[in-house]
């Protein structure tokens, strides 16, 4: 069982990851799960990333750890409008 | 035989309320295809340098082109042209729906007005034939009423209707043309000419089948793309939340224009973002003709405060910074309704969105006289006060007859503070997109003939990774390397220019951005299999790209005649300030050196002359328009 959870929302395109919800959402994680690790889990093709921010922080690394209760939204491409 | 297009032009002289039908040779088609270079075309020829562009010697050109209405998505848009009263320069604006081929089908490719009609009138086109009709009834409905009061005159709720409403009556210099209530031609004034005509609307129905040369090839990219538009993130982004995904991106970014694009982050772009409109007020997402991507967003709101009537369709991107963020509101029914209003009253939801902004930030610089607040509070942030000047805006009532001059005016008589914070180039106002944070953006609003405009060459974030769908797709071009976002040296110019060429192309053949390459699905190679099989044309992407090069250089001639040079290619001073407040750009401005170096690059990779910033005889003759040489030399 795992013993910790993040708060996790997908951005964009990428909700269709995630059930096509819009708003953040629970995700139970491992201990020192990474970041690349949560983004395989939801089967989201990297190059469909433009984005990750951890807690309010841009976040380019991969291989960051993730830790409990921290909020990471994973945005998509977007050209604007 | 012709293939894909009429091969017939319609003049309208409203003056003496007479018509003809040119018929021009298939080279004349092929050199120039439609849309934007027909507006050049016509403009450079019947137009004399200096007229008023409220005068009845301005013309008025509605031009969809050679792929316009073909049986393939994203083909469905037309360009409305003229001499701008909001620049005083080369006036253009396209939109989609179906309006573009429905004038195909009544038989016309494009219908060139001149001259002003003693009274309110509407033109009727179908099936080959044009009427000029009475529209004094008509004459001060908003857009709603009056389509549904000539769609009941005519008797058929089929038809289509581009019209204006009340601002472009009032020739409000940024007033625009509606067509089907939601699909805008919104830049720079084109409603304020047809209202200086006394034109109200252009109705058309036609039965018409277009002859495509090879349906089968057509067909066979429209399914591909209906196919795979669920697979590829682009068009299905598009679909799913459309442009209001951008806000919150751009917030995280720190490029959300906000508080008259003093900031870069809003503190309520939750409550205004796509995310948010989703799980609100969207009631459906609707589309253009044949297209299956379905980008447009339309909404309901049924509150004790208002109603937002969803047959306006739903504030896109630019409405939600425009009258939001870059307003400082964030209330995102108030934001829909304005976005509503905007449309029914006919006014570009831009430029309005900006004339707020402004007029907010010199309240609080303390540059408004008292005479032109009239008791109003004008803080950022007050969504009421935002529906109001709208209202006051299209009846150029209280302060809406200072907002109604557009933000370069009312900058000038404000004087030398008020003209740091007016965002605008050539005197359109900016669309909400920060030159400081994207830039081929910024260079597209310094060079573009037509003022600010963001839809020039793509997003600099469209390439700034090696695996970005829009990097790979530009890679027939010869675009091989990404490149930052902020970088605005040789490479992003060399990058910009090409672009360019393809968007202007765009802009030429009724091609929607967001059904092709970079921002969506369809290919390079796709695109030169839909020209080819629509008209039987042995071509090739060079030809393509030198339609879009010869557009741009046929409207900066126009621009160059009435005496546009190098020093119109500006950009807003706030550009080169830093950005205030929180977000990863805090504190970024553009180098005025480096912007410089840009243009000199520009220009000379155009074979311009650098001085005047406009085209050598030599470029002319390459491009097969030697006769505009005559008009510039």
């Amino acid at each position: 069982m795992p013993d910790h959870e993040i708060s996790l929302r997908l951005h964009g395109h990428l909700v269709r990851y995630g059930g096509e919800k819009t708003s953040a959402f629970p995700v139970p994680i491992g201990s020192a799960e990474t970041l690349a690790e949560l983004i395989r889990r939801f089967k989201i093709p990297p190059a469909e990333i433009s984005m990750i921010v951890i807690n309010g922080q841009l976040t380019p690394r991969m291989d960051t750890p993730l830790h409990p209760d921290d909020e990471v939204r994973i945005f998509g491409l977007v050209g604007g409008g | 035989m012709a293939f894909g297009y009429n091969g017939k032009i319609l003049h309208v002289d409203l003056k003496n309320s007479t018509q003809s039908v040119e018929e021009p040779p298939e080279i004349f088609y092929r050199r120039y295809f439609g849309g934007r270079a027909f507006v050049a075309y016509y403009l450079l020829n019947k137009i004399k340098p200096g007229v008023d562009p409220l005068g009845p010697e301005n013309v008025l050109v509605f031009a969809s082109s050679v792929l316009g209405g073909a049986p393939a998505h994203g083909l469905c848009r037309f360009s409305v042209g003229a001499k701008s009263p909001l620049t005083g320069g080369f006036g253009e604006s396209e939109a989609g729906g179906y309006w573009g081929p429905e004038l195909k089908f009544a038989g016309f490719d494009a219908i060139v007005i001149t001259g002003k009609s003693p009274r309110p009138v509407y033109l009727w086109v179908h099936d080959g034939t044009a009427e000029i009709r009475d529209a004094s009834g008509f004459w001060g409905m908003t857009t709603g009423e009056a389509q549904d009061a000539i769609q009941e005159e005519l008797g058929d709720s089929k038809i289509r209707v581009a019209l204006i409403g009340p601002a472009g009556e009032n020739q409000v210099p940024f007033a625009n043309i509606a067509n089907d209530l939601s699909h805008i031609t919104g830049r720079t004034g084109m409603g304020a000419v047809m209202g200086s005509k006394h034109l109200k609307a252009i109705a058309c129905r036609g039965t018409k089948k277009l002859e495509i040369k090879d349906p089968e090839a057509v067909s066979k990219v429209a399914q591909r793309v209906s196919r795979d538009r669920k697979e590829n993130p682009m068009s299905y982004g598009l679909h799913w939340m459309g442009t209001p995904a951008a806000v919150l991106h751009f917030n995280h970014l720190g490029t959300l224009p906000t508080r008259n694009f003093r900031e870069g982050t809003f503190a309520g772009a939750e409550k205004i973002s796509g995310e948010r409109m989703v799980e609100t007020i969207l009631k459906k997402r609707e589309g253009c003709y044949a297209c299956a991507i379905q980008c447009k967003r339309c909404v309901a709101v049924e509150s004790e405060r208002f109603t937002v009537d969803p047959r306006y369709g739903g504030p896109e991107y630019e409405a939600l910074a425009a009258l939001g963020s870059n307003c400082g509101i964030d209330d995102l029914e108030t934001i829909a309704k304005g976005n509503e209003l905007a449309n029914k009253l006919g006014l570009d939801v831009i430029s309005m969105g900006n004339s707020i902004s402004f007029v907010m930030d010199c309240n609080e610089q303390g540059l408004l006289p008292a005479g032109w607040v009239d008791g109003l509070d004008l803080r950022f942030g007050n969504a009421k006060v935002m529906l109001q000047l709208i209202e006051d805006t299209a009846y150029r009532r209280g302060l809406g007859r200072h907002l109604s001059k557009g933000v370069r005016a009312m900058a000038r008589e404000l004087g030398p503070a008020a003209e740091k914070l007016a965002v605008h180039t050539k005197g359109q106002e900016a669309p909400l997109h920060d030159g400081r944070g994207k830039a081929a953006v910024g260079l597209g609003y310094s060079l573009v003939e037509k003022g600010a405009d963001h839809l020039v060459s793509g997003f600099d974030i469209l390439y700034e990774r090696r695996d970005h769908p829009g990097m790979l797709s530009v890679a027939p071009l010869g675009l091989l390397e990404p490149m930052g976002v902020l970088d605005m040296g040789p490479k992003k110019v060399r990058l910009f220019t090409y672009m360019s060429f393809l968007w202007s192309f765009y802009n030429c053949a009724s091609v929607c951005n967001f059904a092709f390459i970079p921002r969506s699905i369809t290919t390079l190679a796709e695109l030169v299999e839909l020209v080819k099989g629509v008209t039987g044309w042995e071509t090739s992407l060079w030809e393509l790209m030198k339609v879009g090069e010869r557009a741009i250089n046929m409207a900066r001639a126009f621009n160059a005649r009435d005496g546009f040079s190098r020093k119109d290619d500006t950009l807003p001073e706030r550009f080169f300030e830093p950005l205030e407040g929180e977000g990863p750009l805090k504190g970024f401005q553009l180098d005025r050196r480096v912007f410089q170096e840009a243009l000199d690059l520009y220009y000379a990779m155009m074979n311009w002359d650098t001085e005047k910033a406009r085209p050598t005889r030599a470029k002319l003759i390459e491009l097969d328009i030697d006769w505009v040489w005559e008009h510039i030399k």
